[in-house]
This record gives C-alpha cells, sequence and structure tokens, in this order.
C-alpha cells in the first residue's frame, strides 16, 4: 500500500507544487477585507484622531486624576475600575494564591480553535447521540468560580490524539488510571482519546497506541493542574457544583474508585 | 538565476549547473530531504545525489520547472534511502511518518486493490485535491508530499497547530470518504 500511495503522490501536478511551495516560502496571502471596511477605514482614523483631540481639550481634568490600583475600591466620586490582566481576567478579590492556582490551571488546558471544535461536537453527537455537546472547550472562564471546572476540558492535542474530559454526573468523584497515570475529578467523568474522528476511551486509545505514554503522562500533569485550583477554590471541602441533593464533600482522600468508560 | 538560464547550462555541460542550483534550490532540497529522512548527513548525500541525477537527465530531458523537477527526484531519491536505511536496519522497509499516518487512512479495512494502479490513484488524489480549498490544500501538500512537520506548517500559514491537525484529520476523512465512493477503497 505504501509503495501505491507513495507512487500516487509523485504524480500530484507542478501546478499544485508551485502553489504549495509559494505558501511555504512566503505564508498564505492575508485576505482581503471587504470592501466596505477599505472605505470606513479613512472615516475610522480620522473619527478616533477627533475623539483623541475631544478627550484632550474638553477633559483635561479627567487625565489629570490619580491612576486606581488592583481592586482599589472607591475613591471620591470614583467608580471602581476593574483590573483585568493580559487574558482579560477580572482579578479584583480573588486571593492570589487563587489566582495563581487559576493561570496555572488555564494555562495547563488546551483552548481549541472553533473549527476544531465544531468538528469534534459534530462526531462526538454522530457517535454519542444527536442531545450530546461537548461545551468549555474555549475558554469562557471566569477566575474566581467553578466555571473553569464546568466543562468539558482539553488536556492536549497530540499527534495522533487529543485528550478530551468530559464530566457526567456531578455528585460524585471520579478517578481512574490510563499508563499507571491516575486521573481524578470532583465528577464522574469520561476522558476520551479522539482520534481519526472517534471517541475511544483514552484507556482504549493508549492501549491502541494513538496515544503514548509520555503524551498521557503529560495529559495527566495538565489535569492535576485543573485538580489543584479546584481544591483550592473549595478548600478542600465543598464541591462547586451543586446538585438538587445538596453539595457534595470531599477531599482527595475520599474519592471511590470509578472505572472509566 | 532563472530556471531556464540554469536549465540552459545543463544542457551546455557547464560546470556552473550544478552550483547554479544549489544557489537556488540548495536549502528546498535540504528541506525536503530532512523532512523524510531525519538526518542531516543523510540528507546531505540525498540531495548531492539528486544534483548528479539531474546532471545526468538534462539533458534530454528539458523540465517545465526545475524546482518541481528537483524537489521530485530529492524526495523520491530520500524516501528510497529511507526504506533502504530501515530495511538494512529492522528488516522491513519503513515510511516517513508522514506518509504512514496517510497510509492508515487509505488502507482501510481491505486496503486498496492491489491490482490498482498507483497513477489511477494519483488521479483521484489529485482530482480530490483540486476540489479542496486552497487552504486545506496546502496543508494536505506540506505535510504528505513535502513531509513538514506540524509546527513547520503552523509556522508557515499561521495558524495554530491543532487547526493544522483538524486540517489534516478532516481532509483524510474526506479523502477516505472520496476513495469509498470511487470505488477505491471497500
Amino acid at each position: 500500500m505504501n509503495e501505491t500511495l507513495y507512487h500516487a503522490l509523485d504524480s500530484i501536478p507542478d501546478s499544485m507544487l508551485i502553489e504549495c511551495e509559494r505558501v511555504r516560502t512566503a505564508g498564505l496571502p492575508k485576505k482581503q477585507e471587504p470592501k466596505i471596511f477599505r472605505i470606513l477605514e479613512p472615516i475610522g482614523i480620522v473619527a478616533m484622531v477627533a475623539a483623541v483631540l475631544a478627550v484632550l481639550i474638553v477633559a483635561p481634568d479627567f487625565l489629570k486624576r490619580k491612576p486606581t490600583g488592583v481592586a482599589s475600591g472607591t475613591e471620591g466620586t470614583d467608580t471602581t475600575v476593574s483590573v483585568t490582566d493580559e487574558n482579560g481576567f477580572d482579578f479584583t478579590g480573588i486571593p492570589d494564591d487563587l489566582k495563581e492556582a487559576f493561570l496555572e490551571a488555564y494555562a495547563a488546558l488546551n483552548w481549541l480553535d472553533e473549527e476544531v471544535i465544531e468538528q469534534l461536537n459534530q462526531d462526538y453527537s454522530k457517535q454519542m447521540g444527536d442531545a450530546a455537546w461537548l461545551g468549555g472547550l474555549s475558554p469562557n472562564v471566569k477566575p474566581g468560580e467553578a466555571s473553569l471546572l464546568g466543562g468539558t476540558h482539553c488536556y492536549g492535542v497530540f499527534e495522533d490524539c487529543i485528550v478530551i474530559l468530559v464530566p457526567t454526573i456531578m455528585n460524585a468523584i471520579g478517578s481512574g488510571t490510563v499508563a499507571g497515570e491516575r486521573f481524578t475529578y470532583p465528577t464522574l467523568f469520561h476522558l476520551y482519546g479522539y482520534h481519526d474522528g472517534v471517541f475511544y476511551s483514552l484507556r482504549e486509545a493508549y492501549e491502541k497506541g494513538y496515544i503514548s505514554q509520555e503524551e498521557v503522562a503529560l495529559a495527566a500533569e495538565r489535569h492535576r493542574a485543573v485538580w489543584r485550583y479546584h481544591l483550592l477554590l473549595t478548600r478542600g471541602e465543598i464541591g462547586p457544583v451543586m446538585t438538587p441533593s445538596g453539595p457534595v464533600y470531599f477531599t482527595e482522600t475520599t474519592e471511590k474508585e470509578e472505572t472509566m468508560e | 538565476m532563472e530556471d531556464s538560464k540554469i536549465i540552459e547550462l545543463y544542457w551546455n555541460r557547464s560546470e556552473n549547473a550544478i552550483r547554479e542550483t544549489e544557489e537556488a534550490y540548495g536549502s528546498y532540497c535540504k528541506t525536503i530531504a530532512r523532512n523524510v529522512l531525519e538526518d542531516d548527513a543523510d540528507a546531505e548525500e540525498c540531495v548531492s545525489d539528486a544534483y548528479l541525477t539531474l546532471w545526468n537527465t538534462i539533458p534530454p530531458q528539458r523540465p517545465d520547472r526545475l524546482q518541481s523537477y528537483l524537489g521530485r527526484i530529492v524526495r523520491n531519491g530520500a524516501i528510497n534511502r529511507r526504506k533502504a536505511r530501515s530495511t538494512a536496519k529492522r528488516g522491513g522497509g519503513r515510511y516517513p511518518a508522514a506518509l504512514e499516518e496517510l497510509a492508515e487512512v487509505l488502507a482501510a479495512k481491505d486496503g486498496v486493490e492491489e491490482a490498482f494502479e498507483a497513477k489511477e490513484l494519483g488521479r483521484k488524489i489529485t482530482r480530490f485535491l483540486e476540489e479542496l480549498p486552497k487552504e486545506k490544500r496546502v496543508i494536505f501538500l506540506m505535510r504528505y508530499w513535502y513531509c513538514d512537520s506540524v509546527e513547520a506548517i503552523a509556522k508557515a500559514t499561521g495558524f495554530t497547530k491543532s487547526k493544522v491537525k483538524m486540517s489534516l484529520l478532516r481532509t483524510r476523512k474526506e479523502l477516505k470518504e472520496y476513495l469509498l465512493k470511487e470505488g477505491i477503497i471497500v
């Protein structure tokens, strides 16, 4: 097969190779903006200059005010100013340790492009049923809240496998081991290895060779960062996700073993 | 120097021909060879062999486009060299990871019919690629013709690695469906 395939690819026409070579050396050409934007652009520049001039002339007092600091509350008649970091997160009122844990967990997760999420959702729905939906794979999160933990997580886009955790039943702790790496989570969950359009259990994906031991270890390390944030957020006592049956109390040592499907 | 002038040098049996080729396409050739062979020394040798092949084939050949012509020689040479290298080591030829990745899709359950000619498969793949949007086609060829890494493709296209991987995954799926529809894989 390889022989046939190799020779088959050899007959790709020059025109396609030329097109490809252009991108390899100069990148993809930038998409041209719609005409309306090109017309509006000079108007926008003029408007911006006018706005800056208006601020300088009309509101000099505003510019002389002292800047307010992080979570500075109110000063005189000033309104409280929210301070956001480079990711746009507002850490006002968030303790430093929680902030650090949040950023660590946030950095550990793979936030996927819309196109990728759309494809994953299509394949997930096809396999799991129409109602299935992988929420939470894009970074719509708020520090200090459980939303980071509430949705689906991606722990890595590896060569042959994308690792996805999907929380399921909320009032139980889930845990399981894949390739010697333990995964524990404040809900029951499915841990998938997505390969070639199919969601396998991560264990199966590992057994089939779609993901290596090192990649599972990396995914587990990322998972632990999320888990640490969760523990800190809840101070190790109360689960962030409430169900009609009430809050779930847990610590790392009270987890019960669940087999991951 | 323009391709036509370099080709003239070969036709005139000028010693400058190879030097000019090296200057114009040396790095292009080395990238292809390195992608396939994953070994610098092997890649160097492979490129030198390719220049020799060029010298021996022009004349009588007069390629329309020297770069593609040379690229094909380098790719062929590199894949054969890699196959020979791994055959000697492990008793079985191995192809670059990118080709193995694609073969997995094409092999399907029962594989391509043995009698099916590579040329016909090539025609089908070409037709399939013609229908693809440019971005997807370029990503596909960078991976499976040039054997570029996902990182290199992401860098060249400005896409994220996950987008590149997903594009490859989708295209492989679509190709598989196309070949199934065409009755090439069963």
